[in-house]
């Protein structure tokens, strides 16, 4: 029973193998140590994709040396050599990113760090600092990325993190068995990590800053149109922004995400008001019909736009408001950012003004004979009428909807109207308002995005960049300014895809562009693995909104918000709070007292000592079963066979070498 | 048995390192025992967690708050997981045998894991002993014997033995002190070189060089035998600790009086020592004896009973 087990050496904590140990505890250690590097190479691969090369060169020189010395411990560099290293990594890393210390050299340091620190894994005190170093480096990897898949990434390898603890303080701990306490570590640890997520107070940053040494690439529209300057983006699949509704969705015509006003025109490009224009600017057009209540999830595009549906009628708390009534946020949006508008369906507006006019009947030059003897034709119609002749122009006259069309440089406006009559949506806003200008009409071209996928599980609104689009609007007196869409005229179709768009399939779609003609997609009905793909990607997309939305979007305001409504509801909490804890404490109770009587021989003697105790005979606690039997044999002379049976079979099995319960369960059961 | 410490005694500082007084009884683990502080490297922890957190709030990153706040709960989680690894043991203390000052005594120790769960690398740790480790299977009882280093004579009380574990994640030390009230005794030395043993009547004893006497055989070593006697072949051989036996002339019957007074030297340890030889060789010789010290005396008699009264006697002796 007794075994004397005295471990007299000590634990060694340095990783590597030292001559005259015994083979058994070096291969135990370097099995371990393995492990551990295999782990820290887990840990700095996702840097692969942020840092330059050299920074992970210098991390993987060192692991690869580290990994040679567990078995030779003789190659592991002597103290002079550390320092050279030291010095001649730090100053390789300055070099490559030429002195600046930008986020990516620091990041670069702190690895190069981490891989030196392997080469002297000599303290147990080592060995943590490089557990704490490799987790520090998993938090850099979220500057990065803060996509599901690294949450995940992260979250594994912290598992693994502290599997690795857990087989450093254990005494020869399975890999299996190492896991296995990890995650009952861990999964205890997720409920307090949310509380802890919710409730923690926060400090609103930042501190100190690093830049990035690549800076952002600027995705998404640019600050002013010209041909070519949306096309571009027709080919990314990229999220711009979400959008949720509160309450109705806007019927599909009518999503128009519009941000950027042009007014101005130099032959090519057009070009948004100079910021310190001062138009009259009075209150926001007042709002009428239906009003849509929505928040949009900004994804970071380094830019001051905010996007709403067609005009605004709130301005939220990061934004202002300009003059062509679009919203600007006050600060560029390089993280993702949350905000909720309100907008109607058709807004009343006071009377154009003199320089609002002048402005939006600019012209670069005098119109061509052309273009002027086109316009003429109209001359005599009402402004609503010669609108809708410009778009019957563009509608019998073969105009093709094309992301390819020939490339124009001189008189870029009459060839595409006469000559090529091949274009996209800017060609045809450009022309559109164009041609309104020169009829007279007060016209302006704007920018944004247009339509967005619906989102059947989220039930939200996916804009993609590949939205991107150009339309325009024109003062009609009565009416103030009304959005015509030309490109819609030509390409019926076209409102049909921007609301189908990337979820089911990018390629399709790519491949529509290159034929240059537009088509219905979905010919044929989907196959089973088409409708798989077409839910998953529905349900992913969700899952990234969600994550978006709820967990990289709560701010301190969500926090205080948060307080607020558990203050609200306190005295439910509290009760409900008790509750639970005193049920916990009930349920933990009982479940401790039934697993104290695990030992099944103990639990067949308690009964046979309930069924004496029902004839009025109990044991007391002094007394040994050998001399309760004595004494109950006495008072139940008629079964006294039986009880010196039950009392010498517990005792065998409590005391003796014999384990087998059977017997003794057949004689209590007989007992009466 | 919680119940019975007041307030005062329970958050006396003294039970957090010393831990509460045992006697013989069976110690079983509990929470009232057990005591759990982060280690050094759970400091360490801790300005990770600093560092952590700083750079997701200067960063605004919510996924840093998150990695922050899932290792500062798998922290937590582990202190709940160390005192796990304690919990539940029943411990119980063996008595420990006197020894002879430089030699080890050894104290026993009986734990007993009732659960079925494995209780990784639980360190045992006393001042007078190079800490061993322990890991328990599920169901298993095992004996630690705990190897207590010697240096003088005396009485002592055993202290304290601290049960220690880092596990699971060496970020927090959970340490349960056992105070055992049990005393054990560490006689005075053996003298090596010995002094022909004085008596009080003019006969005289052998002199103890064994060269001019016949050699009988080998017994087994005992404490006190003169490392002359040692049969250095034999344990270089590796046949164990024999000391070689001489014949003595026939020796008289009569009782031997052993007195401080007669203890030639005047270095009182020297001193005992040579009178605790006198008295292995008197109990070994066969005869009755007995021992008169300045503060008590025993009366003759023979056995090891007796023995050990004697070397009790000698070993309270004290300086002043």
């Amino acid at each position: 029973m007794a075994s004397v087990i005295i471990e007299k050496v000590p634990y060694r904590h340095s990783i590597y193998a030292k001559p005259g140990t015994r083979s058994g505890d070096i291969l135990h250690e370097i099995h371990k140590t393995r492990f551990f590097l295999w782990v820290l190479m887990g840990v700095i691969f996702p840097h692969l994709f942020h840092l330059p090369w050299l920074h992970l060169a210098v991390f993987t020189w060192f692991w690869g040396w580290c990994w040679i010395s567990i078995s030779h411990p003789k190659r592991l560099p002597s103290r002079f050599v550390l320092i050279l290293l030291t010095l001649v990594s730090t100053a390789g890393i300055l070099i490559v990113s030429r002195g600046n210390l930008t986020l990516e050299t620091s990041i670069g340091l702190l690895i190069a760090g981490l891989g030196l620190k392997l080469l002297e894994l000599k303290q147990r005190r080592d060995f943590y600092i490089t557990v704490f170093l490799a987790w520090f480096v998993i938090l850099t990897q979220f500057l990065f990325d803060q996509s599901l898949w690294m949450a995940g990434y992260a979250i594994l390898f912290s598992l693994l993190l502290s599997m690795v603890l857990i087989l450093q303080n254990g005494h020869s701990v399975r890999l299996k068995a190492a896991l296995n306490t990890a995650l009952w570590i861990f999964l205890p640890a997720l409920p307090l990590m949310v509380l802890f997520f919710l409730f923690f107070p926060r400090l609103p940053g930042p501190f100190w800053s690093l830049p990035l040494a690549n800076g952002h690439a600027k995705t998404g529209l640019s600050n002013f149109m010209e041909p070519g300057a949306i096309s571009q983006l027709s080919q990314s699949s990229e999220i711009a922004f979400r959008v949720e509704f509160h309450g109705d969705l806007p019927p599909p015509s009518q999503r128009y995400w519009r941000t950027q006003v042009f007014w101005q025109f130099d032959g090519r490009r057009w070009s948004p008001l100079p910021d310190e224009t001062n138009l009259t600017a009075d209150s926001l057009p007042k709002g009428e019909g239906k009003p849509f209540r929505y928040t949009v999830t900004l994804e970071p595009h380094y830019q001051n736009w905010l996007f709403s549906l067609g005009l605004p009628a709130s301005v939220p708390k990061l934004a202002i408001l300009t003059p062509d009534w679009t919203l600007k946020s006050r600060k560029t949006i390089d993280e993702r950012v949350l905000y909720t508008v309100t907008s109607y369906s058709s807004y009343q507006f006071s009377p154009l003004t003199i320089k609002e006019r002048e402005l939006a009947l600019q012209l670069p030059a005098s119109p061509s004979r052309k273009i002027r003897s086109l316009v003429a034709q109209w001359q005599q119609k009402n402004p609503e009428d010669i609108a809708q002749a410009a778009m019957d122009f563009f509608r019998l006259n073969g105009f093709v909807y094309t992301l390819n069309p020939p490339a124009l440089q001189q008189n870029f406006i009459e060839r595409f109207l006469f000559e090529t009559r091949q274009g996209f949506c800017e060609h045809y806003a450009a022309a559109f308002v164009y041609l309104m200008r020169v009829a007279g009409l007060p016209a302006r071209v704007v920018g944004g995005y247009m339509g967005g996928y619906f989102n059947p599980v989220g039930h939200f609104i996916e804009v993609y960049q590949a939205n991107a689009h150009a339309w325009t609007e024109i003062w009609i007196p009565g009416k103030g300014w009304t959005r015509y869409d030309p490109t819609q005229v030509v390409a019926p179709a076209y409102l049909d895809r921007t609301l189908n768009m990337p979820v089911p399939g990018l390629t399709d779609l790519l491949d529509l562009h290159a034929s240059g003609h537009v088509l219905n997609r979905h010919i044929g009905t989907p196959n089973v693995w088409q409708k798989f793909r077409y839910e998953f990607l529905n349900l992913w997309s969700a899952a990234n909104h969600s994550w978006h939305r709820w967990v990289l979007g709560f701010g301190v305001q969500d926090q205080q918000q948060l307080w607020q409504w558990l203050r609200f509801w306190k005295f439910i909490f509290i009760w409900v709070g008790t509750a639970i804890f005193a049920t916990g404490v009930i349920v933990w109770l009982l479940l401790s007292r039934i697993g104290s009587k695990t030992d099944p021989v103990q639990q067949l003697y308690q009964k046979f000592l309930r069924k004496l105790a029902k004839q009025g005979l109990s044991k007391t606690t002094t007394e040994s079963p050998s001399d309760f039997a004595n004494r109950a044999r006495m008072l139940c002379p008629h079964q006294a066979a039986l009880i010196q049976k039950i009392t010498m079979e517990y005792l065998t099995l409590r005391y003796g070498r014999k384990s087998d319960d059977k017997q003794l369960r057949k004689l209590i059961s007989q007992f009466k | 048995m919680a119940s019975s410490l007041s307030l005062r005694q329970r958050f006396a500082l003294q039970r957090f390192f010393r831990g509460e007084r045992y006697g013989q009884e069976t110690i079983i683990l509990n929470h009232r025992r057990i005591f759990i502080l982060p280690t050094k490297e759970g400091l360490g922890f801790l300005l990770l967690l600093l560092l952590l957190w700083l750079t997701s709030a200067n960063y605004n990153n919510n996924l840093g708050y998150l990695l922050t706040y899932l290792l500062a709960s798998m922290a937590m989680v582990s202190i709940f997981h160390a005192y796990r690894q304690l919990t539940g043991l029943q411990v119980d203390p063996g008595s420990i045998k006197p020894v002879f000052a430089g030699d080890n005594a050894l104290f026993p120790l009986t734990i007993k894991n009732p659960s079925s769960r494995r209780r990784e690398v639980i360190t045992f740790d006393h001042p007078l002993t190079t800490p061993s480790k322990v890991t328990m299977d599920p169901n298993t009882v095992q004996t630690v014997a705990i190897l207590l280093s010697t240096q003088r004579r005396g009485k002592f009380k055993i202290g304290t033995i601290t049960l220690v574990t880092i596990y699971p994640l060496g970020l927090f030390r959970a340490w349960t002190p056992l105070n055992f009230d049990l005393t054990w005794w560490v006689y005075p030395k053996p003298s090596i070189h010995s002094v022909p043993l004085l008596q009080s009547h003019e006969d005289k004893r052998p002199s103890v060089d064994n060269s001019d006497r016949d050699f009988t055989g080998f017994k087994s070593y005992q404490p006190g035998d003169s490392l002359k006697q040692i049969h250095w072949k034999g344990l270089a051989k590796g046949q164990g600790l024999h000391s070689k036996q001489f014949q003595y002339e026939p020796e008289t019957s009569e009782d031997i009086w052993l007195n401080w007074q007669q203890v030639p030297g005047t270095d009182i340890e020297a001193r005992l020592s040579q009178l605790c030889r006198w008295l292995l060789e008197a109990e070994q010789s066969g005869r009755c004896y007995g021992l008169t010290m300045p503060s008590a005396s025993l009366a003759p008699d023979q056995g090891k009973k007796h023995l050990h009264a004697c070397l009790r006697l000698i070993t309270t002796y004290s300086h002043g």
